[in-house]
């Protein structure tokens, strides 16, 4: 399988570039809303 | 989705076995959700529980509890096994190896479900579905559930058996992942049930009997967690299956990573058990640095969530662009959007992002404050359980459905707008629940009938309800798209077939590293974790139990 043969070294250097994009803004995005919701911890103040 | 046969017939037998435990959860699924747009109604003042006063079912926590038990306990159990069960035949190309004990599983599951769902549907078990002590329901309650969860690991030992005799011809062989993922679940599920099975053998089924006078409240739930986070994850494995061993197929790719998908399962597996606590935060006899151990460790189960994430995506980016996608992003375009199969679980994704975000903050140990035992929390599972969950097993279910019956889905289309009507009301409800309970709203509780409720709240509740409404036409039109395709006369044409979802990996599964086709060192790591991590606390917990806390049946 000549086609096959191209297509598994095609395919093994295939890069996720933007696989890489979304995983950055998911991580972006959760750093942003847990801190969103630790700045309410604080802003509530301490209780003991 | 149609294609020409394949070697492996499947018969017809085994077909409608699986399709008799869709029938369960479907059904299930279709009860259980008329309660929750009444709950939602309840919350933003319109109380529509009247109208089920005269057949005995108007009661807000009966309801609850019916919602709760139906949705997150019966449609996915039943959903599960039913699916593994074809996983296993399918993947291994073989009949179960003793189909008898498997049905014997399946029918033992059914007693406890009708065993559970009469003291329910009476008014004799509204103890939600996380019946903590010193709530008390009727004997057959816990009986019922204990039923269900043993016909369910009856079912796993028949896959067990079935994996044995496959590896004994295949001994070199890697077995193939969709039927690893299978096995990792159910293993998974029967170490994390041995807690509720536990705490209903040694404490609930004998105080419903009057055998004990009492129960420890702190003891039960401590029990309780050690099932109630792995659950979680028995129900959301089986859609990770879909997602890495499925869904790049049907998205016209390969899956990116074959030991990268072992990898995460077994992470899960190692995972999953040893971090209860996070639910008992709050809870006082539990010492702090035990909570913080948990804490720690519920964040390992991000890094297998961040694994299946890159995997998942990078698989169907390498789809995408195979289909002629470009660009950075511009890729995600070139999906095919339009296959009902696909754009379920394409949309259960991205609302799962959100849970999985929501869910760090529970796992924080002091952050977790802010929204313990609020709205926030039925907000967040509504992402997990009745997102990445619910709506991946609606766009299993439409190819599912079609292969159990040999009938092709009835109105595609129609399915596509479901997903996405089911999308758009949970993106609503889910979000107005995350800022209810960030300004205090608690959970489980009949807000309706509150004299505390404050203005600030009414604008979000509204929204809450508009999205249950929403969510109820989206469950609706599944129930019906589901039983016309069943049901409907109209059978395959002459050579065709449905197909089984298969996804090739970009690397000869053959190459991946043996360690990630064993059982024999995870389980020995899980069982290691499980006792450090909960060894010296159940100790304690079981030796100052003090079985006193009097019964309360609601």
């Amino acid at each position: 399988m000549s086609d096959q043969v191209g297509d598994v070294a095609r395919e093994e250097e295939f890069h996720p570039r933007g696989t890489i994009a979304v995983v950055a803004i998911f991580v972006a995005t959760l750093i942003l809303l847990w801190l969103s919701i630790y700045l309410i911890l604080i802003a509530r103040g301490v209780t003991v | 989705m149609l294609t020409q046969q394949t070697d492996f017939q499947i018969s017809k037998k085994d077909r409608q076995f699986v399709g008799a435990h869709l029938l369960v959860a479907i059904s299930a699924l279709t009860v259980g959700s008329l309660y929750g747009p009444l709950q939602a109604f309840e919350w933003s003042g319109l109380d529509l529980y009247g109208l089920l006063e005269p057949i005995g079912l108007g009661d807000y926590y009966k309801g609850l509890t019916i919602h709760g038990v139906l949705n997150a306990l019966v449609w996915t159990t039943f959903f599960i096994t039913g699916f593994l069960t074809l996983v296993m035949i399918m993947g291994l190309k073989r009949p179960l190896r003793y189909p008898k004990l498997n049905r014997v599983g399946f029918w033992t599951m059914v007693v406890g479900l009708v065993m559970a769902a009469i003291p329910i549907l009476a008014g004799a078990a509204s103890v939600l579905y996380t019946f903590y002590p010193p709530l008390e329901a009727s004997w057959a309650f816990y009986l019922g559930l204990t039923l269900v969860v043993v016909g369910s690991w009856i079912e796993g030992f028949g896959f067990y058996l079935t994996m044995a005799e496959w590896r004994k011809d295949n001994p070199d062989s890697r077995s193939p992942f969709i039927v690893l993922a299978a096995l990792i679940t159910m293993v998974m599920w029967q170490f994390a049930t041995l807690g509720i099975a536990v705490e209903i053998l040694t404490m609930l089924l004998p105080a419903s009997l009057g055998i004990i006078d009492g129960t420890d409240p702190q003891l039960g739930r401590t029990f309780f967690w050690f099932t109630g986070h792995p659950l979680v994850y028995f129900w959301l494995l089986p859609a990770y299956l879909s997602w890495y061993g499925m869904l790049p197929k049907q998205a016209g790719g390969k899956l990116f990573s074959d030991s990268l998908a072992r990898l995460a399962f077994w992470l899960f597996l190692l995972l999953s058990i040893p971090v209860g606590f996070h639910h008992q935060f709050v809870d006082p006899g539990i010492p702090v640095g035990w909570k913080y151990i948990h804490s720690l460790l519920t964040y390992g189960v991000a890094f297998p969530s961040m694994l299946t994430l890159f995997t998942v995506v990078a698989s169907l980016e390498y789809a995408a662009r195979k289909r002629g996608g470009t660009g950075l992003l511009g890729w995600i375009r070139a999906l095919p959007w339009g296959n009902p199969v696909v754009s379920a679980q394409l949309l259960a994704g991205i609302l799962f992002m959100f849970g999985g975000i929501g869910g760090i903050t529970n796992a924080s140990y002091n952050v977790n404050l802010v929204i313990h035992n609020t709205a926030w929390i039925p907000g967040h599972f509504h992402l997990t359980v009745a997102s990445a969950v619910t709506l991946s097993f609606f766009g299993i279910a439409y190819w599912l459905i079609p292969f159990v019956t040999q009938k092709p889905l009835w109105k595609s289309k129609w399915a596509t707008i479901a997903n996405w009507t089911w999308f758009v009301g949970m993106l609503i409800f889910s979000n107005a629940m995350h800022v209810l309970g960030l300004l205090g709203a608690p959970r489980r509780t009949e807000l309706g009938k509150a004299p505390y409720v404050p203005e600030e709240w009414s604008g979000h509740l509204f929204r809450m309800s508009f999205g249950g409404a929403i969510l109820l036409v989206g469950v609706t039109l599944f129930v019906l798209i589901a039983a016309r395709t069943a049901f409907q006369r109209q059978t395959l044409g002459e050579g065709e077939s449905i197909e089984f979802p298969i996804a090739e990996s970009l690397r000869d599964p053959q190459l991946t590293p043996i360690w990630l086709d064993r059982f024999k060192p995870w389980l020995i790591g899980t069982i290691v974790l499980i006792v450090v991590a909960y060894g010296p606390q159940l100790i304690e917990q079981i030796g100052n139990a003090a079985y006193n806390a009097p019964p309360f049946s609601p």
